[in-house]
């Protein structure tokens, strides 16, 4: 900070930044700012500590695991964990699963978040009827057995894929951004294309929905999200382990140890670590999430600037 | 825009409102057939998949059995049956005691946190180490439990870095996730650490809406750093938290079912199960009936029902527009 006192920089052309951080009539570095700093890293690091000795462990061999009980560099690291992962075969068919509900499920969300978004921001007669509708499912749900009879034994949904697309189809808290974006828009664009003769589907779809891509990126990426930790529809309906999710593999992973070393000779399980095991799953499957993250995240913050609530 | 106002009204049935009102309505209907079309996907979903399965809440006041169905199974007598005998299974009330005393404590001690948080990073003169630090805050909250509830797992199991340090201390080590006496300090903790940097974030937004010029003049006025703090940004913050507050407290019957099945175990059973983890179990383990297991979800439902209602009306009142958060 090049000003040394509050009425320099109140002099100079954006001075609302300076005063807002506090950072005014300051010297650039005193100590409860010292003290400031200190605190959020050490919260930074107390979350990240965790993330950190999953990932030690993934690369860790056994003996040095069971030598050093305080990992907290590597040592001799192999990535033997890794490439007993990667040709686990349930990953494989956990990732095909999960792959489909991802791509088709977030489309089937953001598609039908869309449409109902826009009709229930015109003023059509019933609007008011079909937003309470709407809203009090969630408020009230006929609560877990009568939904698991339903999508079972009403609709024949279970044993498939579709039981863990389908079901969830919109989040009332993404509905409601949505509604509030689309009345942000200046309702004269598709006035005009109205009066052009086009149709309310090709207004929607041509004009309105390109001004908002902002907002489908954040919808898309929440939809996206919840899809790759897809796993309670998997547990709940699928009886078949073809069409788990893989989080749903990953999960009987970790609650079972067995269920990873089962197909490996007696003889050489000793040599399997199964914990390192684990956490190399664990990242492997946190991974995209983790590495899209920070050059998304105004995406992901977008929703609650404009939702306000928790997503 | 008295034309405006009309179109707000709902549609009327014919007579209530007057015939010619009818036909206008009628030729509005028409005049907005594509959005009809463009709203009816979503009206089936709604339907289907929210509206379809309330129907077998009927279960609750019946004997169900799964040859006759719902419609063929009888009747219950008297109606409430299945409720008196839901209150008197000992199980259930563990978990309905449960999933309060869990959702009082991560009101109670995590509901802070990020207030604090916020406020702290606000002050913040590094833009670029703020930006660093909320992504480190805000990253485990788009983690599924299943992983987090792994990583818990590796950490404070019997051969996990905490009890290796502790041994090394020359302490005995503990098996936190066997012990039924630690495990909803667990919870608190483990939410904290998932849910506080996303909630933070909101409150962030909130500060960056605060009138700047209060700050300037607070400033030249010689106010100390925690002085703008505690009179500014605080009060600033006051209508969100006590929204959230509320919020947090109409969800009370919600606790966090991902991050307790995933957690907890037969050992901490007496302290972990709540009313969501116990209507799960009940599934598979039939022995006390569909109708029981419909009239435990429908308990929950009401209960659930009246605690948000009750939130979103007392929140409207404090927003002072009347305008709920919610539309």
């Amino acid at each position: 900070m090049a000003a040394t006192n509050g009425y320099t920089q109140a002099a100079g052309p954006k001075p609302s930044r300076a005063f807002r951080r506090g950072a005014v009539g300051r010297k650039g570095a005193d100590i409860p700012m010292i003290a400031m700093v200190v605190f959020l890293s050490a919260w930074a690091l107390i979350i990240l500590f965790p993330f950190y000795n999953a990932v030690l462990i993934s690369f860790a061999p056994q003996r040095v695991y069971i030598r050093t009980p305080l990992l907290v560099y590597p040592i001799e690291p192999t990535l033997d964990a890794y490439r007993f992962v990667f040709k686990w075969p349930s990953l494989a068919t956990g990732l095909r699963n999960t792959s489909f509900i991802l791509v088709v499920g977030t489309t089937y969300n953001v598609l039908l978040t869309a449409l109902t978004a826009y009709a229930l921001t015109k003023p059509i007669p019933g609007r008011k009827f079909f937003r309470l509708m709407i809203l009090f499912t969630m408020f009230f749900g006929g609560g877990l057995f009568p939904y698991y009879l339903f999508i079972n034994s009403t609709i024949h949904l279970g044993n498939t894929i579709w039981a863990m697309i389908l079901p969830t189809g919109i989040s009332i808290m993404d509905l409601l951004i949505m509604q509030s974006y689309y009345e942000t828009l200046p309702e004269e664009i598709a006035e005009s294309a109205r009066i052009d003769g086009a149709g309310e589907l090709k207004t929607l779809f041509r004009i309105v929905l390109p001004m908002c891509k902002p907002m489908l990126a954040t919808i898309t990426l929440y939809c996206a999200v919840a899809r790759w930790n897809e796993w309670w529809y998997g547990m709940l309906f699928e009886r078949s382990t073809d069409n788990y999710p893989m989080m749903l593999f990953l999960r009987n992973m970790l609650a079972e140890t067995r269920a990873v070393t089962a197909n490996i000779p007696i003889s050489q399980r000793e040599l399997v670590f199964s914990k390192g095991i684990q956490m190399a799953a664990i990242i492997v499957t946190m991974a995209p999430i983790v590495c899209v993250y920070p050059f998304l995240q105004k995406y992901f913050v977008k929703g609650i600037t404009l939702g306000g609530v928790k997503g | 825009m008295s034309d405006g106002a009309a179109k707000m009204e709902i549609a009327r049935p014919a007579g209530g409102g007057g015939h010619g009102k009818f036909i206008s309505t009628m030729k509005r209907v028409s005049r907005y057939r594509g959005l009809y079309l463009i709203l009816l996907p979503g009206l089936v979903f709604f339907a289907v998949f929210s509206y379809g399965p309330m129907y077998g809440i009927i279960m609750a006041f019946k004997s169900f059995n799964m040859k006759l169905g719902i419609w063929g199974s009888p009747w219950i007598s008297p109606f409430y049956e299945n409720f008196r005998l839901i209150f008197i299974n000992p199980e259930f009330t563990a978990a309905f005691g449960n999933t309060l005393i869990i959702s009082f404590m991560k009101t109670v001690i995590g509901f802070p946190v990020p207030i604090v948080l916020a406020i702290v990073i606000n002050e913040l003169a590094n833009k670029r180490f703020s930006r660093v630090i909320q992504t480190v805050y805000t990253f485990p909250h788009f983690l599924s439990w299943i992983i987090l509830a792994g990583i818990v797992a590796n950490l404070l199991g019997s051969d996990g870095v905490v009890n290796n340090f502790l041994t090394l201390m020359g302490g005995k080590p503990a098996n936190f996730l066997m012990n039924a006496g630690a495990f909803r300090w667990l919870l608190v903790v483990t939410d904290i650490w998932k849910e506080s940097g996303w909630s933070t974030i909101m409150y962030l937004a909130t500060i960056a809406s605060i009138d700047v010029s209060q700050y300037e003049s607070a400033t030249i006025d010689g106010a100390s750093r925690w002085q703008k703090a505690m009179y500014i940004t605080l009060p600033g913050l006051s209508m969100m938290i006590v929204i959230l507050l509320t919020l947090a407290i109409g969800n009370s019957m919600n606790s966090n079912f991902d991050q307790i099945f995933n957690l907890y175990n037969p050992a901490t059973f007496s302290t972990g199960d709540v009313l969501d983890t116990y209507i799960y179990r009940l599934l598979s383990k039939t022995g006390l009936g569909y109708s029981f297991m419909t009239a435990v979800g429908l308990f929950k439902g009401v209960i659930n029902f009246v605690l948000l209602m009750s939130a979103n009306q007392i929140t409207k009142r404090i927003n002072g527009t009347g305008k709920s958060i919610f539309y």
